[in-house]
């Protein structure tokens, strides 16, 4: 596992990709609708880290800047040419809370009201055994539609509709503000003036509960869901224990 | 490029040198050690993403698939080479019974089946190297998903596989992945899929007529 690989993101989702600004030699070039990622050699722990990152699409590199999907024989295209930097330096570093539980109890002028609407719910809470116990067997299809982010002591979200079926609170998600079904918020503000309000980027997720206390996730606490992302956190949290 | 240095290749980037066919350069302690270590990794690999407790993996087997599988990359490069040389170079049977362990083990480079039979098409549509892959397509139907006129050839057997619920979930990801119908006359894909699909509307809506119809 050494060869020159791409990987691209949407654009829309380069922040997933800020999980990976540690990593040394990953040089980045914004294309439009892509970010695209690049590197010189890949490990195992890399790889894991890729394959984990939402939206992510990744390549072997070829001769010529050849690009081949992964499990795929055939080049697809070439890697796109540009002014490539550094990762680290392409990413412009906030100082948001750094955990799913870090910014609870935050007030915000906001009420959470029973709801007569019916939605479909988009992000599920749930607890760590039952998503690991669900998520390493099930349907690589069901898998696709999912990212999930793990809070200390196992408090889990997994965001994608329809949710994984399996015991928790289901969400309503609207375009990250996501408040448990039946219910909505109050004033009925658009959910860009909630952002402001909550004062969030457009990237992370605002997890309401009934009480109307709610946490930020940052777009970079996701996973993509994967077997191997499911396991490779087990594998993490059984070590933290 | 020997064995070990085929299969690496193989898994990392998807291209791979071969020599004539059946000059194998494994022999030495050395060499047999190497392609035992890239085997073992690669598997572990593999069942980093396997959907629930992988079956024991069956070096034996995966041994066999991967020789095999190298010989018919090089016959597929090597068109001077004679078709009862390519005969009985691929036709060597599997040393094991098919199980779910054989099945799991032979698709470690099985999986790339399709590709080998696109490339056979590609020089000739009735090259043997593509009726003998044809074959194997057959003989190992977890491996084959999505390569067409398998069973216009002949039937294909699920059975040393089926009652593994993490190679069938394998065997309907691929199916889904590959839009390949024809996989869906056998009622236990049927009810596999049926399980897979769940109530997730959009899925509902993309196979719907076919779990209705329960055949193609």
């Amino acid at each position: 596992m050494s060869a020159r690989w791409a990987a691209r993101v949407p654009l829309s989702q380069a922040a997933a990709a800020a999980r990976l600004r540690l990593v040394p030699r990953i040089r980045v070039l914004a294309v439009d609708p892509w970010l695209w990622l690049r590197g010189e050699t890949l490990d195992e722990s890399l790889d894991l880290q890729l394959r984990s990152t939402p939206g992510v699409e990744r390549f072997v590199l070829g001769d010529d800047d050849l690009l081949t999907p992964v499990d795929r024989r055939v080049p697809v295209g070439r890697l796109p040419e540009g002014t490539w930097q550094p990762l680290a330096d392409w990413l412009t570093v906030e100082l948001p809370p750094s955990r799913l539980a870090g910014q609870c109890d935050t007030r915000v002028p906001l009420r959470i009201v029973r709801s007569p609407d019916v939605r479909e719910a988009g992000l599920l809470l749930t607890t760590w055994d039952a998503w690991h116990a669900y998520g390493i067997s099930a349907p690589q299809v069901r898998l696709d539609a999912w990212m999930f982010a793990v809070a200390d002591g196992g408090r889990t979200v997994v965001r994608g509709s329809p949710p994984p079926p399996i015991p928790g609170i289901a969400h309503v998600d609207m375009q990250g503000i996501a408040v448990p079904c039946g219910w909505h918020w109050a004033p009925p503000l658009d959910t860009a003036t909630v952002r402001t309000l909550l004062g969030i980027d457009a990237t992370s997720v605002a997890l309401f509960d009934t009480e109307g206390t709610w946490e930020r996730i940052g777009a970079d606490q996701f996973v993509r869901a994967s077997r191997s992302a499911l396991r490779a956190t087990e594998e993490a949290m059984r070590q933290e224990r | 490029m020997s064995l070990a240095a085929f299969l690496e290749s193989l898994w990392s980037e998807g291209r791979v040198r071969v020599g004539p066919p059946s000059q194998r350069p494994e022999g030495t302690l050395d060499e047999e050690q190497a392609i035992r270590s890239v085997l073992e990794e690669g598997e572990r690999v593999a069942r980093r993403d396997f959907p629930g407790e992988a079956p024991l993996f069956s070096l034996t087997a995966a041994r066999w698939a991967a020789d095999s599988f190298r010989e018919a990359c090089a016959f597929l490069i090597h068109r001077d080479a004679g078709q009862e040389q390519l005969e009985q170079t691929l036709r060597r049977p599997c040393p094991d019974m098919t199980s779910p362990s054989i099945c799991y083990s032979v698709d470690l480079t099985f999986r790339y089946l399709p590709d080998l039979v696109r490339m056979a098409r590609a020089v000739s549509p009735n090259d043997p190297l593509g009726v003998e892959a044809l074959r194997w397509c057959r003989e190992w139907p977890l491996s084959s998903v999505g390569v067409s006129g398998v069973l216009e050839t002949g039937a294909i057997d699920i059975s040393a596989f089926a009652g593994h619920p993490g190679l069938m979930t394998v065997y309907v990801d691929r199916i889904i992945e590959r839009k390949d119908t024809s996989r869906l006359r056998d009622p236990r894909v049927i009810e596999a899929l049926r399980r897979t699909v769940g109530a997730d509307p959009l899925l509902t809506s993309a196979w719907e007529k076919h779990l209705s119809a329960g055949t193609t």
